[in-house]
């Protein structure tokens, strides 16, 4: 039996489902066909930042602010508080170099509108007395926001199943065809077929796989992130943290940072979040290794140990759980976003890596702007997919 | 103090040496070696913790590690499991409220 929608919607995690929220909302039928269960992959699997400082001046910033206003305006439009929650962020600095590149980070950003300014040491203790002695400054945001990934894809996909939407679990596709009539055929694994005149490819870490099904390139790589959960313990400082080696390493590929061989192979950097339900959140390593979600016991002792070096109390602290996922990476750090130019009609909405939480809704928003108006913003053309074709060319 | 002094099936309470320890900021003795859950409930302590959101009273319930229902605050150290933590001399143990807090490393 074949089934008939306006908009098939292929992976169901927090993009797939504010992708297929969005189209609902401006009245499309739509579908949306995940290979697993409810919040199987990276989005049930992460922590729940909502990060400014972590973005680089350009799109990725101006649409992280877009997606912030959108998650207050949806707190009402959901019907739900979210896990949202607005503690600030502050980055630590170890020394002099650290600094050099965050205060040159930190005026770009504020250029950028984003308020954010340098701590002094003593006000950073202020803010967080647990911390080792070493740290000479940090920043601090207090844009810097969460949002419970759960709550957030649950409340898509209950508004969204409200308004006529459909998610369908347990569907892996495993073909795509365009028929006679322009419109296309998705196959699942289960034999089902849904016909509908675009698809939009949210598969995350397998948005590859998803691609090359209709023979299209779009290079996505998963890349691992371990992260573990904390028992409910009172507040460490106001806010929450993470490490500038991580942010400096990013943005100075060339500059030199002591780190570890083990530091260096698990892409380990620090993350401290403090949940609704007063458990933290301590993140993470980012590793390249396939498709293998599993936690590892060397992941989770350099987190640990990583964690108790920056906040010397957590040594008394147990943790109840560790998780991983697969965050989708691609090769330049941006998502991708927009309509492949070879195939009408079928477009890509993936490839976050890191910031899938923050960037969720605007993702969607814009994707669904995309799909019924047929426009897209000029500023979100360096997000197409189309930058991959014609690097493809180049090279062959 | 609630202590079998004579069991019908272990014998006689041993003699052991006994140390200090401080609760609540009071000073009263223990069994050396004896879990803290043990030492306070010999003392007549009726409940060890408050509860985070409706201040219920709370003490031991499964007395086995699992539970946490017994947790302390133990040496400035939040969250400690009583019923499997044993008594050190001049431990300072306190009733704990909600969470509890960090006490601030100099």
């Amino acid at each position: 039996m074949v089934q008939s929608y306006d908009v098939l919607v292929i992976g169901g995690g927090i993009i797939g489902l504010s992708c297929g929220y969005y189209l609902t909302k401006q009245g499309k039928r739509v579908v949306v066909l995940e290979s697993g269960g409810f919040a199987d992959g990276a989005s049930g699997a992460c922590d729940d930042m909502i990060l400014f400082q972590s973005k680089k001046p350009g799109i990725n910033l101006e649409l992280a602010f877009e997606s912030l206003e959108l998650y207050k305006s949806l707190v009402g439009e959901l019907e739900d508080s979210l896990g949202f929650a607005n503690y600030g962020g502050m980055v630590l600095i170890e020394n002099e170099r650290e600094l050099e590149v965050m205060e040159e980070f930190v005026m770009q950003q504020r250029s950028y509108g984003l308020d954010v300014e340098i701590l002094t040491k003593a006000a950073m203790r202020k803010k967080q007395p647990f911390l080792h002695e070493r740290f000479i400054a940090s920043t601090y945001s207090p844009m810097d926001s969460q949002a419970y990934p759960f709550a957030v894809m649950h409340k898509f996909a209950r508004k969204g199943r409200q308004m006529g939407m459909q998610v369908v679990h347990k569907s892996p596709v495993v073909g795509i065809q365009k028929d006679g009539t322009g419109d296309f055929l998705v196959t699942t694994a289960q034999n089902m077929q849904y016909r509908a005149p675009h698809v939009v490819n949210a598969a995350g870490a397998w948005a590859g796989k998803v691609a090359d099904l209709i023979g299209l390139n779009v290079p996505m790589e998963p890349r691992r992130g371990q992260i573990i959960i904390t028992e409910k313990i009172p507040a460490i400082g106001e806010t929450n943290l993470w490490s500038a080696k991580y942010l400096v390493t990013k943005l100075k590929p060339g500059i030199q940072i002591d780190s570890t061989e083990e530091e260096k192979r698990l892409g380990l950097a620090f993350a401290l979040t403090r949940t609704e339900g007063d458990s933290y959140l301590i993140g993470s390593t980012r590793e390249f290794v396939g498709y293998d979600k599993r936690t590892t016991m060397e992941g989770i002792r350099a987190i640990i140990n990583q964690a108790v070096s920056f906040i010397p109390v957590l040594k008394d602290v147990n943790f109840i759980r560790a998780i991983a996922g697969l965050r989708p990476a691609t090769p330049d750090g941006k998502m991708v976003l927009g309509e492949h130019a070879g195939v009408s009609g079928f477009f890509t909405a993936a490839g976050h890596e890191g910031d899938g939480i923050s960037l969720a809704p605007i993702t969607g928003k814009l994707l669904a702007d995309m799909v019924c108006e047929g426009r897209s913003d000029a500023r979100l053309e360096e997000l197409s997919p189309n930058r991959f074709a014609s690097n493809a060319k180049e090279v062959s | 103090m609630q202590r079998i002094i004579e069991h019908p099936v272990l014998g006689p309470l041993p003699e052991v040496p006994m140390v200090k320890i401080i609760v609540d900021g009071e000073q009263m003795e223990a069994r050396e070696g004896e879990m803290i859950a043990a030492a306070l409930i010999a003392t007549g302590k009726k409940y060890f913790r408050k509860t985070i959101k409706t201040h219920e009273p709370r003490g031991i319930y499964c007395g086995i590690g699992r539970c946490t229902d017994c947790v302390m605050t133990v040496n400035g150290i939040p969250n400690v499991r009583t019923c499997i933590t044993p008594v050190e001399e001049g431990m300072v143990i306190e009733t704990q409220m909600g969470y509890g807090v960090w006490k601030q490393e100099q």
